[in-house]
């Protein structure tokens, strides 16, 4: 699914596959495409989360800042941090879950499971694509990735 | 609500140390965050759809 991607850009960088939705436990999003920035201490020197696209020119300019000058403002900063970690989290451990189910062929479970994680946490959208995913391969894995579907998708609250 | 061992207070923020993961690489390697300690380090997460 994802070397089609990696082989057409040429990429010179090294890409890893997150199956499980490890990398949103530990950093917390709840949408893709992302970019974080580590400094060469460990320390982040920034963070988007979502609606991150290098070809936009503030965008770029962003990420050159951070690579230039460490750490920058920071964006996202939820209230009642402890509450929203154990949703996020109980969705994604739902979404492992279904994952898994998926592995032993129970599709139907896993979109039991996906869904209850939707109804958990409405704001991931990870996990909402997911299903979108399984209940209209046509709209993601025929041709093009249909985005105008999936904008009215959420024009109509789903 | 369900908590898991090892959940965080808060998530890291810019300032705070990364935390460290594992994870495959496309060409079948285990890769970690670690392994790449001393330089500047850009992530970028997509998904194909």
């Amino acid at each position: 699914m994802v070397m089609p991607y990696v082989e057409a850009a040429k990429c010179t960088f090294v890409t890893l596959i997150d199956q499980q939705n490890r990398l949103s436990e530990l950093f917390g999003f709840k949408a893709v495409p992302n970019v974080v920035v580590i400094n060469e201490d460990g320390t982040i020197a920034g963070k988007q989360f979502g609606n991150f696209d290098i070809r936009r020119a503030s965008d770029f300019a962003m990420l050159s800042d951070w690579l230039r000058s460490g750490p920058a403002n920071n964006k996202d900063s939820p209230d009642n941090k402890e509450t929203a970690i154990e949703t996020h989290n109980y969705a994604i451990m739902l979404f492992q879950e279904g994952m898994k189910q998926v592995e032993d062929n129970n599709v139907n479970e896993a979109m039991r499971l996906w869904r209850l994680a939707v109804d958990v946490d409405p704001s991931n959208y990870v996990i909402r694509k997911q299903i979108w995913a399984i209940e209209n391969p046509e709209k993601f894995y025929d041709e093009d990735v249909d985005y105008a579907w999936q904008n009215d998708q959420l024009k109509k609250g789903q | 609500m369900v908590r898991k061992i090892g959940t965080p207070d808060r998530y890291p923020d810019v300032g705070d140390l990364t935390p460290d993961f594992l994870l495959d690489s496309v060409d079948g390697r285990h890769v970690s965050l670690s392994d790449y300690i001393g330089r500047k380090i850009v992530i970028y997460m997509w998904a194909s759809w």
